[in-house]
């Protein structure tokens, strides 16, 4: 078991993404990196943010950010400089609902659509993207995580 | 839903309509549709079994606004569950399917009150994505 939003959990997401051929496949267009951003609540005390980067059907790295690090947003059709933790999207939950998608009790759009997460970001371009999203939680679904209690 | 998560979902629907707006103002084909356009619309988005979440698109001189207003001056009335609603305006589920399929609460996955049906028939060229 790895502790969800560790580097170790990261590093196994990053694999388990790029094992995952539907992912692949429903992402064969994509581009743009994320920022997973978890939320404190119960037993987890401070925010963890988790760069993921993904491109073309492939996670290119998966990096939980120190407390000093700093990630940009990147506005709609700005080109990433090359720069490290450049992002098109954040994807923000409360550790409690990451742990709700995580064990497959919620779907990733439902819980935007009920609330309990928020995406900012391009919207039309993320909307196209609805069955990579859903085979990305597939593929973090398959690590043995260990939650906050 | 606590009012956090209605706030959230608002933002998220208000994101997601005014995404599609601004994406089809790039398109040159839809610039004359889009600038003509008007309509007042209560959107419900059902989010529980017995909870409708009202918000509401006005359209009116090329301008789009959302906001969470119940509009008592409206063309229509229109309710769907949120889920249902983003799978239609990104283009998977169609009108007919909307129309004619039931949502997880047993009811039609878009249901509507009022009689602008061209308003309602034009709403598919405004909020639907075009495929890419």
């Amino acid at each position: 078991m790895v502790k969800f939003g560790s580097q170790e959990w990261a590093e196994l997401f990053e694999k388990a993404v790029n094992a995952n051929e539907a992912y692949a496949k429903a992402a064969d267009w994509w581009e743009g990196d994320f920022i997973f951003q978890i939320d404190p609540h119960g037993g987890l005390d401070k925010q963890i943010r988790v760069w993921v980067g993904l491109h073309h059907g492939k996670c290119t790295g998966c990096q939980v950010l120190k407390d000093d690090e700093k990630y940009r947003l990147l506005a709609k059709g700005d080109a990433p400089s090359g720069k490290p933790f450049e992002v098109e999207y954040i994807y923000a939950s409360r550790i409690d609902t990451w742990e709700k998608i995580l064990k497959k009790e919620l779907d990733p759009i439902r819980a935007l659509l009920s609330g309990q997460a928020k995406v900012t970001g391009d919207m039309p371009k993320i909307l196209r993207a609805t069955e990579a999203a859903k085979e990305l939680v597939a593929s973090a679904t398959t690590i043995e995580t260990e939650f906050y209690d | 839903m606590d009012e956090t998560q209605k706030e959230t979902l608002f933002l998220t629907m208000k994101s997601v309509i005014d995404g599609i707006i601004a994406e089809k103002r790039e398109n040159p084909k839809h610039t004359k549709r889009i600038e003509s356009f008007e309509g007042r619309f209560n959107i419900g988005l059902h989010v529980e079994e017995d909870e409708i979440m009202w918000i509401n698109l006005v359209a009116k001189d090329g301008e789009y606004t959302v906001s969470r207003e119940v509009l008592e001056e409206r063309d229509l009335d229109l309710i769907a569950d949120p889920e249902d609603l983003m799978f239609f305006c990104n283009g998977e589920y169609s009108v007919m399917h909307m129309m004619t399929k039931k949502n997880r609460f047993g009811n039609r996955k878009l249901q509507f009150k009022g009689r602008a049906y061209g308003k309602l028939l034009a709403l598919p060229k405004i909020l639907v994505l075009d495929k890419k």
